[in-house]
């Protein structure tokens, strides 16, 4: 039944970023009416599960192509991020997609990830990924479509992440030191953390040796791929132990 | 400043290749190699050297670099002098901490399930002794560590510690704690002895062998004895209780019925890190540093 719901959502998504190439008008209103049955969505499958939808990888991915389109919409007006639009959109509809693939069965939470610092945690790292993944679809559309507005956008959004990526990584520890008794274990998932770190503060610094807008556009990029691994990459091919999200 | 700039990125550009060879190995061991470690230490001096010669750079820009030399003089603190000990303690069993004068006696282990048989939670009940004297009472479970003057202790893992196995013969019932223990049958005045248990039962190379300690197939090897003389020996399964390899005339007549769980052990880590306050302050201050850098 939920799953009715998120296909019509992606339908919601994929119609609107067809328009969002013609017509920017439509494109806010379906984007803004898909956000709200997002919401409820999201509500629904907490409340099936009886915890947040972010302990497992589908629970994860829709929550994450929430995330995206939320950012998109709260910054919107300050930012001027309409021509991010019909792109936001299509990040999401990947992350519905994928969502789909898997059989959508609430598991109960092991005692590893009772701990209220499960919610900051989640959030302020996808709340970091979600903007980098904005980052990297702005970087692309300079590369095709350079101007000062989008590469203004590119470096805005790295800007804006990164806080949140080096809290996300903090809290995480926190949370590692009062579950496992360490806060850094050199767990895969730390490292490919700790490697997206690194790209996104040598990002930020290669900006005064002279790396201009269009090397940012295309680190940006690469950034977002190496944040794409470390969410699904390490999970799928490296084992440790966030083996559950 | 601009070659110490472009010096960092290139030292910052090789830890991000040895890290990536690091989670390939996926071994612990290569970042506390020397090479490892030596890169750190490049790259925390040029962060230091940037911080010294940008003396008047703003507020912003000395929280975030100090806070990031202040994190990683907390790990290298963590990294020489904490104090770390796996303890796997039974139920009612005392055992010491090494080079301390502390130990743990493990009161009680609660383990309590979801209704779709996960563990939800599993704490440990303690008592600490300092040089015999009781000290402190309290529990351990995930997430929540037992203090105690700079010591922590985790919840782990756990086990299960004895267990009772429990063989049936036509209505009456046979339990084996240990290996290696005899029981008399009465009727047949056969003598059984356990010869093996294994959790969870796989044959390997030919041989039997356990595949898990959890008990996914459990099976025992029972031996029956007329007087001093062998008589007949085999495995019987709790899974399949009418399994019987070969013909089997005494043997036939036995299952595997059940096992109790008699007592648990309780994984406990014990961890004394000096380094992890310090690096929670320089995150602190890296953190405000980047709030305000870029948020306000």
């Amino acid at each position: 039944m939920v799953r009715l719901l998120f296909q019509l959502i992606l339908g919601i998504y994929i119609l609107a970023a067809l328009c969002g190439f013609k017509k920017k008008g439509w494109l806010k209103v379906l984007l803004g009416i898909g956000l709200i049955i997002q919401t409820i969505g999201l509500i629904l499958i907490s409340f099936a599960a009886g915890h947040p939808p972010f302990t497992n990888l589908y629970e994860s991915l829709l929550f994450l192509s929430w995330l995206v389109l939320l950012v998109w919409i709260l910054g919107l007006r300050r930012y001027q991020w309409e021509d991010l639009g019909s792109w936001a959109a299509i990040l999401s509809s990947a992350g519905i997609i994928y969502s789909l693939t898997f059989s959508w069965k609430a598991q109960p939470l092991m005692p590893a990830l009772q701990s209220p610092w499960l919610h900051i945690h989640v959030s302020s790292c996808f709340l970091a990924y979600a903007l980098f993944g904005l980052a990297a679809v702005s970087g692309l559309i300079y590369l095709v479509r350079p101007g000062e507005k989008l590469a203004r956008m590119n470096l805005t959004l790295i800007r804006l992440g990164f806080p949140l990526l080096s809290f996300g990584i903090i809290n995480g520890a926190i949370w590692a030191y009062s579950a496992w008794g360490r806060y850094w274990g050199w767990d895969p998932k730390e490292v490919w953390a700790l490697i997206s770190w690194l790209f996104y503060l040598g990002i930020l610094h290669s900006r005064f040796l002279g790396v201009g807008k269009k090397g940012t556009a295309i680190l940006s990029i690469i950034g977002f791929l190496l944040i794409l691994f470390t969410f699904l990459g390490v999970n799928l091919l490296l084992s440790g132990l966030h083996s559950y999200a | 400043m601009k070659k110490i700039l472009f010096s960092s990125m290139i030292t910052g550009t090789i830890i991000i290749g040895a890290l990536i060879f690091g989670s390939l190995r996926n071994d612990v061991a290569f970042y506390h190699s020397l090479l490892f470690l030596l890169l750190l230490a490049l790259f925390c001096g040029l962060t230091l050297s940037c911080l010294i010669l940008r003396r008047k750079a703003g507020l912003d820009y000395w929280l975030i670099h100090s806070g990031f030399l202040i994190i990683l003089s907390g790990a290298l603190i963590s990294f020489l002098f904490s104090y770390r000990q796996f303890l796997e303690v039974k139920e009612g069993e005392k055992k010491s901490l090494p080079g301390t004068d502390l130990s743990i006696r493990l009161d009680k282990f609660d383990l309590k399930y979801y209704p779709d048989g996960t563990p939800r939670e599993y704490r440990s009940t303690l008592s600490l002794f300092k040089n015999g004297h009781l000290i402190k009472e309290g529990k351990t479970l995930v997430n929540h560590p037992f203090s105690y003057k700079g010591f922590k202790i985790y919840q782990a893992s756990y086990g299960t510690g004895e267990v009772a196995l429990v063989v049936g013969s036509k209505g009456r019932e046979f339990v084996f704690k240990e290996i290696g223990d005899e029981v008399l049958d009465e009727k047949s005045g056969l003598r059984l002895k356990l010869i093996d248990f294994l959790p969870d039962f796989v044959i390997m190379d030919g041989r039997p062998s356990s595949r898990s300690e959890e008990f996914n197939n459990p099976a025992l090897k029972l031996t029956a004895y007329q007087g001093d003389e062998p008589k007949e020996s085999g495995w019987l399964f709790l899974n399949f209780k009418d399994f019987h390899q070969g013909e089997k005339e005494v043997l036939a007549g036995l299952s595997f019925e059940d096992i109790v769980r008699l007592s648990y052990f309780s994984g406990l880590e014990v961890v004394k890190d000096h380094g992890a306050k310090l690096a929670f302050l320089g995150s602190s201050l890296m953190l405000l540093g980047l709030a305000r850098r870029f948020y306000f």
